[in-house]
């Protein structure tokens, strides 16, 4: 963009929403993904198609880009289940966070495996409901599920959760 | 033992704190924002013609019902100028609000313009005539030619559409675009009767015609229901058969 370019005023309003509400979008992309890369580039899609509806979007944004982000997601898992040759579980890209504590560190990776491992559907329930704090209605809403199966979904990926959790030769939780 | 609330909730901390310095990309608004202006500067070269007012089209010959102008067995023709455009069989000749009632994303895709200077106040003596066709399984073909006009003039027009999906097309040597475009600025307007809804997506199909002094004539076509194949197979017969 040249340093001269004058914003319009919904390119400013769109530039202040992508500030704030981006890293978000991303890290939720992340977890329901589980490749670093792949994340990036389906956040800018979301938000290539959310600045296109911008006039339609801004009132309420980032429900908006929410549900656009669950769109692409279902995009990319739909053209996976398509094309399983090209998929990139074998070469995702994981993260690379911060070494602050080690020992907590240890056991946030292992979560962050073990919920890699849950069918899609769970895991997407449980990042919606308990990383993005939404509501099961907000969350079915978002996955075009009814209220019912969300809760199903949110309780047996915990339980799931919960048996991984206690196959791991180590407690992970309770350190931190 | 935890409780399910317990562990969702230690699951959503521990998440967040793992993924806590996972950053966007740098630049990713500007990034995604001059993407879209280019888009639209593209949008805006193919169809920069679109929009000139009604008294450029008035040799368009705008045929009701179909009668005369219906081929044994086929289906309806356009006229635009010197142009006919052979509808596919079974197809009829329609005024806009029979195309609005049958295929409102085509009638939007056609019968929306937008004239530089009249903004949103634009109005139906604003728009250039439109010819209409309806198929039988609800589709529909609406095509608009513009007067001619220098390409990139300081009054080059603006539709109200954004590109989704589009590609470049040669058809009997005048280039073209043709894709997949969204109505986009247009809300609370009526234009010959259609309400416009941003948001609508539609086939369009952009041809430049040069004519005489450098200038060009643009054909718009919106199509529902029609292959972009089987769309450019009709105009291509009708620049050509004539």
């Amino acid at each position: 963009m040249p340093a001269e370019h004058r914003w319009t005023r919904q390119e400013v309003e769109f530039r202040e929403f992508v500030a704030e509400c981006s890293p978000r979008l991303l890290r939720a992309a992340y977890l329901l993904l589980r490749d670093v890369e792949v994340a990036q580039d389906v956040v800018q899609t979301t938000l290539l198609r959310t600045f296109r509806h911008w006039r339609r979007a801004r009132e309420a944004a980032e429900p908006y880009s929410r549900r656009v982000l669950i769109n692409v997601c279902n995009d990319h898992w739909r053209s996976q289940a398509r094309h399983p040759e090209t998929s990139l579980a074998d070469e995702s890209v994981g993260i690379d966070p911060v070494v602050s504590d080690p020992e907590c560190l240890e056991d946030r990776l292992t979560l962050d495996a073990l919920l890699g491992e849950l069918p899609a559907r769970q895991r997407a329930a449980l990042v919606l409901r308990f990383y993005l704090d939404l509501s099961v209605a907000e969350t079915a809403a978002l996955l075009d599920l009814p209220e019912g199966t969300v809760k199903s979904a949110t309780h047996r990926g915990l339980a799931r959760l919960r048996e991984l959790l206690d196959s791991q030769p180590q407690e992970v939780l309770k350190k931190c | 033992m935890l409780t399910d609330d317990q562990l969702g909730d230690a699951l959503g901390r521990e998440l967040r704190e793992l993924t806590d310095e996972l950053s966007p990309r740098p630049d990713l608004a500007d990034h995604v924002i001059s993407t879209t202006r280019g888009q639209r500067r593209n949008r805006l070269a193919a169809g920069s013609g679109s929009l000139i007012a009604a008294a450029a089209v008035a040799a368009v010959v705008l045929a009701i019902g179909g009668s005369g102008t219906a081929r044994r067995g086929s289906g309806a023709q356009l006229r635009l100028a010197a142009y006919r455009f052979s509808m596919p069989h079974g197809s009829r000749l329609a005024g806009p609000d029979t195309v609005a009632a049958t295929s409102p994303s085509c009638a939007m895709g056609a019968l929306v313009v937008y004239t530089p200077g009249a903004g949103e106040g634009a109005s139906d003596a604003d728009q250039p005539a439109i010819q209409s066709a309806v198929t039988n399984s609800g589709g529909c073909v609406s095509m608009l030619l513009t007067d001619p006009f220098s390409p990139g003039a300081a009054n080059a027009p603006r539709p109200f559409f954004y590109p989704v999906q589009t590609s470049s097309v040669m058809i009997d040597g005048d280039t073209g675009t043709i894709g997949t475009y969204e109505v986009l600025g247009g809300n609370g307007l009526e234009i010959h009767g259609v309400p416009v809804t941003n948001g609508t997506e539609n086939t369009e199909l952009f041809l430049q015609i040069p004519t005489t002094g450098g200038q060009v004539q643009e054909l718009e076509i919106a199509a529902a229901g029609i292959s972009q194949t089987q769309l450019q197979s009709i105009v291509a017969a009708g620049l050509t058969a004539n």
